[in-house]
């Protein structure tokens, strides 16, 4: 296994595991919430949404801006 | 454990020490710089303006540094008592079934139209960054004004999800930066220890990539300023 393929696999294996959070936050009685529910925790207050809204830019501007 | 209010600076009064400068001397700039500061928001908003800063990448550093300039001054108008306005969402409840499918097909639509005509402009051009800028500043005056909708307060998440949550992130945000280290310099890539930016390089070549990842990007916004709850014993927070 190459460092490019261990680089990989775990970039997978996180993919893997928020996908796993989200399947099991879907079945009713979890302890586990949605990442909507996260998010939607997170931006109860200004600070938060500002801060939410703030990353979400600054990916568009990373992947596209000067 | 008692389960803390949605947004603990929002109840900061006027203390003594802010009641009793006059307001413009240089104490009272002391006094309000040091509620500015309290936030970690814009400690965080800061440093990464920071460090976009010294990477060149000006217009990051000036978005950043603006929102957290924005956050500071409005942790320091609250020390001094001044409330921020009632929030007032800038859509109604959601429309009826029948009526609310047409509207988004009409808002998924405008927003491939968007993407599609974004995708034409390549990266870090001028064209492209206005195209990136624009929806980006809409979102966070939407945010800052308010919740999108009226949407009603849910109750807070299992701490245990939320930990689980955050471990993935954090987990994510380290091995992305030990990439990035690993690299042989922080500006030249590595096939070895590729970041999730470098993996992007091929999609975002083409028309067709970019225009897919921008429609992902405003489909994000949007679904993110559809997130945001209403709390209507609380103000704008």
């Amino acid at each position: 296994m190459t460092w490019h393929d261990a680089t990989m696999a775990g970039y997978l294996l996180l993919v893997g595991v928020a996908v796993g959070l989200q399947v099991v936050a879907a079945r009713g009685g979890s302890r586990v919430p949605s990442l909507g529910q996260v998010v939607a925790h997170i931006m109860r207050s200004r600070a938060g949404r500002i801060g939410v809204l703030t990353g979400w830019a600054w990916v568009g501007l990373h992947f596209f801006a000067r | 454990m008692p389960i803390p209010e949605p947004d603990d600076r929002d109840d900061l009064t006027v203390s003594e020490s802010t009641a009793a400068v006059d307001r413009g001397s240089p104490l009272s700039l002391w006094v309000d710089l040091r509620a500015g500061t309290r936030d970690p928001l814009v400690w965080i908003l800061g440093l990464a303006a920071f460090f976009d800063g010294i990477s060149d990448n000006w217009i990051h550093a000036v978005l950043l540094g603006s929102v957290a300039a924005a956050v500071g001054r409005d942790a320091a108008r609250q020390s001094r008592g001044i409330a921020p306005p009632a929030a007032i969402p800038l859509l109604g409840p959601p429309s009826p079934p029948s009526r609310g499918r047409w509207l988004a097909l009409g808002a998924m639509a405008s927003l491939a139209a968007y993407a599609v005509a974004a995708g034409t402009f390549t990266r870090y051009s001028w064209p492209a960054t206005m195209t990136i800028l624009l929806p980006a500043s809409a979102a966070l005056i939407v945010g800052w004004q308010g919740p999108l909708r009226p949407a009603r307060l849910l109750s807070p998440p299992d701490p245990v999800g939320v930990r689980a949550w955050t471990a993935v992130f954090v987990a994510a945000g380290l091995w992305e930066l030990s990439a990035l280290l690993q690299q042989p310099t922080l500006r030249v890539s590595s096939e070895a220890h590729p970041t999730i930016s470098f993996l992007m390089d091929p999609v975002l070549a083409t028309h067709l990539g970019r225009s897919v990842a921008l429609a992902g990007w405003l489909g994000m916004g949007w679904w993110l300023l559809n997130r945001a709850p209403a709390d209507p014993g609380r103000g704008t927070s």
